[in-house]
């Protein structure tokens, strides 16, 4: 799927819906600032390469520039290049994110989303491995990844 | 001397005891794992898969220069890298290696590369033995990399490859489809063609030297997918290069890649290689100066997303000629 976008207005926001893979194709420009908060709302992204990271970096840091951005339901593929350059997240304010979990009755992951808050609560990641039950049998899900790595993020 | 492929461990002088644990994991599989010294192993001149965290520079190139046959060092630490690259055209290395036992290439495949090894190819062709059939397509445009990435992500999906391993997997090959594309791609004098592209958005037939091949196999314990060029130009330092930059950047808490990437107009994000490394198992490069270069990523389907947190990569080097 190539890279969309979809503006939709809130109270206090332009949220800006960004759909498909971002890399050489995806084009920002229609993502501007405007007098309200601008929120890129990442929910429908499938995957983000080196040059989508290039692009996407050069986007956020002249949006920041002008005014607030905020991040919402960042996908995990996104969490991972977040931590790995984390200029993607100083330039922005993550509202929400998904996390990787797994069962032992089903082959592919769990995502659930969180609020960026509620995560950064004491105790948060200590108790997530009994915190989420599976949908599908009665065993709590288990945290995919390595928290100390995946929630590095949080701790800037 | 016996062409006789064996398998060395050479001791560890840091007396961890991993070696211990990893002859013991090796012998249960094989009965040419044997431990000795650099020294008694120039002398014994048989064929044999070397593996060792700590051979030094100076054991390393004598082994090199008088023990050809000893084709294959496993190192570890990216200093031990370092040092490896500089020795000589073929290696086999692990970055960061935690527990030989765990180690997500199993002893099966390390024994299959060697066995590639001995017959001097590792080409995708010699890596699937790992099983299944080899998809191949041809790109002869830029763009022709997204039909193609298609291909292989359903090609994965009907295989029922787990979610993780199939994002991990696409991922790593798009890297090197890019690197493909747009790093390879050199005049006579060296002189990189399309790096410098500012608008990568444009398509662009290929042809000749410019075509890239892109294959893959999926099979029931790896997923394989080498990229290669015409171009024959990446050498070991450039790998050496981006890995000690991103590391470096990288190193201590809450340090990332943020002075890697490139954030001008021109030329790619400077981030690709250090993206493959971290998405996948293992790395083949085998190149064949001038003429090829191919690329090949290995992801092991029984490594889950933690395992691949934290878990050694390999990268094995192989240089033609």
């Amino acid at each position: 799927m190539g890279f969309q976008i979809k503006r939709v207005e809130e109270k206090d926001a332009t949220v800006y819906e960004l759909k498909g893979v971002i890399d050489e194709l995806a084009d920002f420009g229609p993502i501007q600032n405007g007098p309200k908060v601008t929120v890129l709302d990442f929910d429908g992204i499938e995957r983000v390469n080196s040059y989508g990271v290039k692009k996407w970096l050069r986007t956020v840091k002249d949006l920041a520039a002008r005014g607030p951005v905020r991040y919402r339901r960042c996908p995990t593929a996104l969490v991972e290049q977040i931590n790995m350059v984390s200029a993607l997240y100083e330039a922005a304010t993550i509202e929400s994110f998904y996390m990787p979990f797994r069962c032992q009755c089903q082959e592919d992951e769990i995502h659930k989303l969180v609020k960026t808050a509620e995560a950064t609560a004491p105790g948060f990641i200590e108790g997530l491995s009994a915190k989420y039950p599976c949908d599908r049998c009665d065993r709590k899900l288990e945290f995919a990844d390595d928290e100390s790595i995946y929630f590095e993020f949080l701790e800037a | 001397m016996t062409n006789r492929p064996a398998i060395y461990v050479v001791p560890s002088r840091n007396g961890s005891g991993e070696y211990a644990a990893f002859c013991q994991h090796l012998r249960a599989r094989v009965d040419t794992v044997d431990a000795r010294e650099p020294g008694a192993l120039i002398k014994d001149g048989r064929n044999a898969l070397v593996l060792s965290t700590d051979l030094g520079a100076e054991e390393l190139t004598a082994l090199r220069s008088k023990a050809p046959h000893c084709s294959l060092v496993h190192v570890s630490g990216l200093s031990s890298v370092e040092v490896a690259l500089k020795n000589g055209p073929l290696f086999l290395a692990a970055d960061a290696c935690l527990s030989w036992t765990d180690h997500p290439l199993s002893v099966d495949l390390i024994l299959k590369l060697y066995e590639a090894l001995t017959r001097g190819d590792l080409r995708i062709d010699a890596l699937a033995l790992a099983g299944g059939a080899i998809e191949k397509r041809v790109l002869t445009s830029l763009h022709a990399q997204y039909p193609a990435i298609e291909a292989l992500g359903a090609a994965l999906e009907a295989a029922n490859v787990r979610d993780y391993h199939r994002s991990a997997f696409v991922d790593a090959t798009v890297e090197l489809i890019t690197n493909a594309l747009y790093d390879a791609p050199a005049d006579a004098d060296g002189k990189a063609l399309r790096y410098d592209d500012a608008d990568r958005s444009k398509d662009a037939a290929l042809a000749g030297r410019e075509l890239v091949e892109l294959r893959w196999v999926v099979g029931e314990r790896y997923l394989i997918a080498g990229v290669a060029d015409h171009y024959g130009r990446l050498r070991p330092k450039h790998i050496l290069q981006v890995l000690t930059k991103c590391y470096d950047a990288g190193k201590g808490a809450g340090s990332t890649l943020n002075s890697v990437v490139n954030t001008s107009a021109k030329g790619g994000a400077n981030i690709g290689f250090f993206t493959v490394v971290s998405k996948v198992s293992g790395l083949v490069v085998t190149v064949d100066p001038g003429v090829f270069t191919e690329v090949s990523c290995i992801i092991d389907r029984a490594a889950s997303r933690k395992d691949m947190r934290i878990y050694p990569r390999l990268i094995v080097f192989k240089e033609r000629g």
